[in-house]
């Protein structure tokens, strides 16, 4: 055979410090900078609520049903709320559902995929029934009634249910690569060096799908702000709090649409949507890394 | 997300020919396969029987005792029964005698006494309410799953095309907007703004429900903005999953060999192309049906259509557990017959399925 | 007589990354009636892509293509559309890469057969079927292999449905890219025995296309060699014990021999195939060459070393090395 000797890149195992070359790349892809931009825009609008907000979101006090003016640029609420301040504080609660639910999730799942990868044997098919059947339940009807067994619910508490019906997908995935990984040389050579298992796990398994992971993490974050979204919207979890979603519930509750108060629910939603988008953005830029095909290019 | 079948293993030499399934319908194999997948259907529904058993149980101070002291004068003896049952509010009995109990009572289609619509029982308010949603969502979704595969197959043809560029981005927000948001919307500019269409509910009140021309023209006119909701937002999934799996497919290389065979373009793209690539769609299909029910629920909210979504809003405003349960196990029971009818596509469409390769 | 193809002047152009890249240039050859040409190269040294180009496979999007391609005399490169897809397959047939990917797994083969029928004006299913289990026939297939399906049949035996359906509009050129590499070696000798018969009795020529010359001399009339997107030398196969390029001659030693001692096989050539954005000035073998001189740095032109039969080299020094070799080995 005339083939050149070249170098075997793809197979090599990918090391722990490598992690983070993961985000140079992903960087660079046009998609997943727009999403990290506008993602980063929500992240410092929440962190600096207290210095952007120009009152106080839960005053009552302006003339009631205001459309936009100077002094109130997204006008006020039908109690006479400022409704920008209101969005400006209501960031904080879908990121930290976001990020908490996103976190919950992607720890359950690579913990549960990478064990039942690993493991294999009886413990992985209880783990694959379990799976599949959380992954066939209607997710929303789910989260609506554990939700209303809840009279209110903290940020955490929310991340939490959410996390019960996000978990299986990613579990799924990460277990179907552990099984691909168990097939590669470097993992087999390290079982019959008698790695630990522990160790095969963070050291020789989860390096080797960073992006799967990351991509999980971040779909996780965008159902977990449409879902969170949609259980305010509800009236569920804790209307009390200012968020985007509560914002719409009182919108909605107030018959925003009827008296043409426009300015009520379309900022919330906009909102939601475009942190939404961010995640979806990211989540594509790291399908076009991974699966090269999707880019447009010749073989 | 969803693993396509993988061809068995590589057999080489040109020995003896292997066993063929004669006879026409489903071969045996396929059959088998349909069986696992029935078993896995009750054991899910069976463990959604059971969820709904402990949930309340398991929550901080059991929600139904603070329902109990605000209905339990009005409740018969019967369906206090139930409800004790249901909760667990009868201390004196194991909770495992509670939990056979209830296995039985849901087994005989008894899923108690609706509180918001007292004395009606969970199963008929739900009947009356699950044709409304069927219609709706069933009508609207393969709507949308058929125009969303006919776009993606579309985009991944011309890939990186005008037409392409602008689903993709056009399909990525569509995808990250709330459903609900979408509805309001849409109810805003379309009902209010313009007034072109109703705003609410499933026909106009007073009317009655009957098989005449006006009745179904108004039906079909309140059904209009909920359904084109569901297609909107829905229908970026599948064309983006879609355009995925049809990229993929056409630099297989039997695409590439039935070009080289001088075959039209329809039977490249619709035979050879579209046929593979639909394929893992109809697993996402079975798989994503969660997100239609949740897509479906919201819409019909925003447009107090009566259907199962408004019930379940209507009984988690009124706090009314047995409803909200019963409407759990049915939605359940509705999502898990349909992908009970994806597994029958499947297996119809892809000679290959063998037993545990799909799902 | 004209060749049945005939290539001259080929190049290809590939759009990757936003930026254009030549993969092929300035390649020419010709196969007669009956012939199998065979085409030699590393990985990515441009011989799948000249295919693709023969075979207008390649899209439009994704790459240019240039200079002459000419089946029987008509111009294939100026066919477009429907008069492009009615000309497949009739004039050129090709066997891809992998037989594993080359049938659709969700139709049964006869499916693979009627509807490429169909497409050729053939709609009658009965004659189809009858047509279908002749071609199989030829390839030592039983009739009944047409009602499984792919994932039901074994390497070899795909390898031979690809094989039937290639011969089914009787086309005068058939491609086979790599045709054997997924398949064992007695299976790979089989059905190379299979497609030496049927040539001898159905008259088609063949470009065969492989990264391995051991077996292109052993089974083709001809070989012509490919270096980074261009022809190097072409011959008979005889002419290769005594070749006139550098990089062939690396090659054929490179072979392993039954007649070699171990210490002398697998010599290999040191260093690495160019990167084609960057090709080295003048000879793009020059890196890499044992004869390099002064002369090297600008880049040598396809020259004939004689018209019958027809020996051709891309090597400055060609004429050096021919009379190195008769000194060394008479």
């Amino acid at each position: 055979m005339i083939d050149a000797p070249s170098a075997s890149v793809s197979s090599r195992p990918r090391r722990v410090g490598q992690w983070l070359l993961v985000v140079r790349p992903l960087l660079r892809n046009a998609k997943a900078r727009t999403g990290v931009a506008i993602f980063l825009f929500f992240g410092l609008v929440a962190l600096l609520a207290p210095i952007l907000s120009p009152y106080n979101p839960h005053l009552t006090i302006f003339a009631p049903g205001a459309s936009p003016s100077a002094a109130h640029w997204l006008g006020t609420t039908q109690s006479g709320q400022d409704i920008l301040s209101q969005m400006i504080w209501g960031t904080r609660q879908p990121l930290e559902i976001a990020l908490g639910a996103g976190l919950l999730t992607t720890l359950i799942a690579v913990g549960i995929g990478i064990s039942a990868g690993l493991f294999g044997g009886v413990y992985d098919e209880i783990l694959m029934l379990i799976t599949n059947i959380f992954l066939i339940l209607p997710g929303l009807v789910v989260v609506i009634v554990i939700s209303s067994y809840l009279s209110s619910a903290n940020n955490l508490m929310i991340s939490l249910v959410i996390t019960v019906t996000s978990w299986p997908w990613g579990a799924r995935v990460l277990r179907a690569q552990t099984l691909n990984l168990k097939s590669k040389d470097f993992v087999k050579a390290a079982i019959v060096a008698g790695e630990m298992r522990f160790r095969l796990a963070f050291f020789e398994v989860l390096p080797n799908m960073t992006s799967l992971v990351a991509s999980n993490f971040f779909f996780t974050c965008l159902y977990a702000v449409v879902t969170a979204a949609s259980l305010q919207f509800l009236g569920l979890g804790n209307i009390n709090t200012v968020s985007w979603g509560s914002i719409l519930y009182w919108a909605n509750n107030s018959q925003a649409l009827m008296i043409g108060a426009w300015w009520w629910f379309v900022p919330p939603g906009l909102a939601i949507g475009l942190l939404g988008a961010a995640f979806a953005l990211i989540n594509f830029g790291i399908d076009e890394l991974t699966n090269p095909r999707l880019r447009r290019e010749a073989k | 997300m969803a693993p396509s079948p993988s061809p068995s293993g590589r057999r080489n030499g040109s020995g003896a020919v292997p066993p063929r399934c004669e006879g026409r319908g489903l071969p045996s194999h396929a059959m088998k396969y349909l069986l696992r997948r029935v078993l896995f259907y009750l054991v899910a529904f069976w463990a959604t029987i059971t969820l709904n058993f402990f949930l309340p149980r398991l929550m901080p101070g059991n929600p139904a005792e603070a329902l109990m002291s605000k209905f339990g004068g009005r409740l018969n003896p019967l369906a206090l029964h139930a409800i004790a049952i249901a909760f667990g509010l009868n201390v004196h009995e194991s909770l495992w005698t509670q939990y056979g109990q209830y296995l039985v009572q849901v087994m005989h289609g008894n899923l108690g006494t609706s509180l918001t619509f007292y004395p009606a029982s969970v199963f008929s308010v739900i009947a009356a309410a699950l044709p409304w949603t069927l219609g709706l969502v069933g009508l609207s979704t393969v709507i949308s799953f058929a125009l969303g595969i006919g776009i993606g197959a579309l985009s991944a043809w011309r890939h990186g095309g005008r037409f392409d560029t602008f689903m993709s981005t056009f399909f990525t927000f569509t995808y990250a907007f709330p459903y609900f948001w979408i509805a309001l919307t849409f109810l805003y500019v379309v009902g209010f703004l313009w007034g072109a269409l109703p705003l609410s509910g499933a026909y106009t009140t007073g009317l009655i429900p009957g098989l005449s021309w006006s009745f179904v023209l108004n039906v079909l006119r309140h059904g209009i903005l909920p359904a084109f909701t569901i297609v909107f937002t829905s229908l970026g999934y599948w064309a983006v999953n879609m355009r995925n799996t049809m990229i993929t497919t056409l630099s297989e290389d039997y695409v590439v060999m039935a070009e080289a065979k001088g075959l039209t373009l329809r039977q490249i793209l619709i035979g050879y192309a579209g046929r593979n690539a639909i394929l893992p769609n109809i697993t996402g299909f079975a798989m994503s049906l969660g997100f239609i029910v949740a897509g479906a629920i919201l819409t019909e909210i925003v447009f107090s259509y009566p259907g199962i979504g408004y019930l379940l809003f209507q009984a988690v405003q009124q706090e009314d557990y047995p409803l909200i349960q019963g409407i759990l196990l049915i939605v359940a029971f509705a999502v898990l017959a349909a992908n009970f009818v994806a597994d029958l596509m499947y297996s119809l469409l892809d000679p290959r399925v063998t037993i545990g390769e799909s799902q | 007589m004209q060749p049945v193809l005939h290539v001259e002047g080929l190049w290809v152009d590939y759009f990757t990354r936003g930026r254009r890249l030549r993969v092929v240039q300035d390649v020419s050859f010709a196969i007669e009636r009956g012939e199998m040409l065979g085409l030699a190269g590393e990985s990515g040294s441009g011989k799948s892509t000249v295919a693709l180009a023969v075979a207008r496979l390649l899209r439009p999007e994704n790459a240019a293509v240039g200079g002459m391609v000419r089946l029987n005399g008509t111009d294939f490169l100026a066919l477009v559309g429907e008069g492009l897809r009615q000309t497949r397959w009739k004039s050129v047939a090709l066997v891809s890469q992998s037989a594993m990917n080359a049938l659709n797994p969700v139709i049964n083969i006869f499916r693979q057969f009627d509807d490429m029928l169909t497409a050729h004006g053939y709609t009658d299913a009965v004659q189809n079927r009858h047509r279908a289990a002749e071609l199989l026939d030829l390839v030592d297939l039983p009739e009944q292999v047409l009602n499984r399906f792919p994932h039901q049949l074994s390497g070899g035996m795909k390898q031979r449905v690809v094989i039937a359906l290639a011969l089914a509009l009787h086309p005068d050129l058939i491609i086979m890219d790599e045709p054997t590499t997924a398949l064992d070696v007695i299976v790979e000798r089989e059905i190379l025995s299979k497609v030496k018969t049927l040539q001898r009795q159905l008259g088609f020529s063949v470009l065969f296309i492989t990264h391995d010359l051991d077996l292109l001399l052993r089974l083709t009339d001809r070989v012509a060699i490919m270096y980074a997107g261009q022809l190097v030398e072409t011959g008979p196969v005889g002419h290769f014990s005594r070749s006139l390029h550098p990089y062939s001659r690396a090659l054929v030693q490179s072979f392993p021999s039954l007649h070699q001692h171990a210490s002398d096989r697998r010599r290999g050539i040191p260093g690495a195939p160019p990167d084609l954005s960057h090709p080295p000035a003048g000879c793009r073998f020059h890196p890499r060459c044992v004869f390099v001189a002064d002369v090297c740095q600008t880049a040598p032109a396809w020259e004939a070393v004689s018209e019958d039969p027809l020996i051709a080299v891309r090597c400055s020094r060609w004429k050096e090395i021919r009379d190195e070799f008769v000194s060394t080995v008479d």
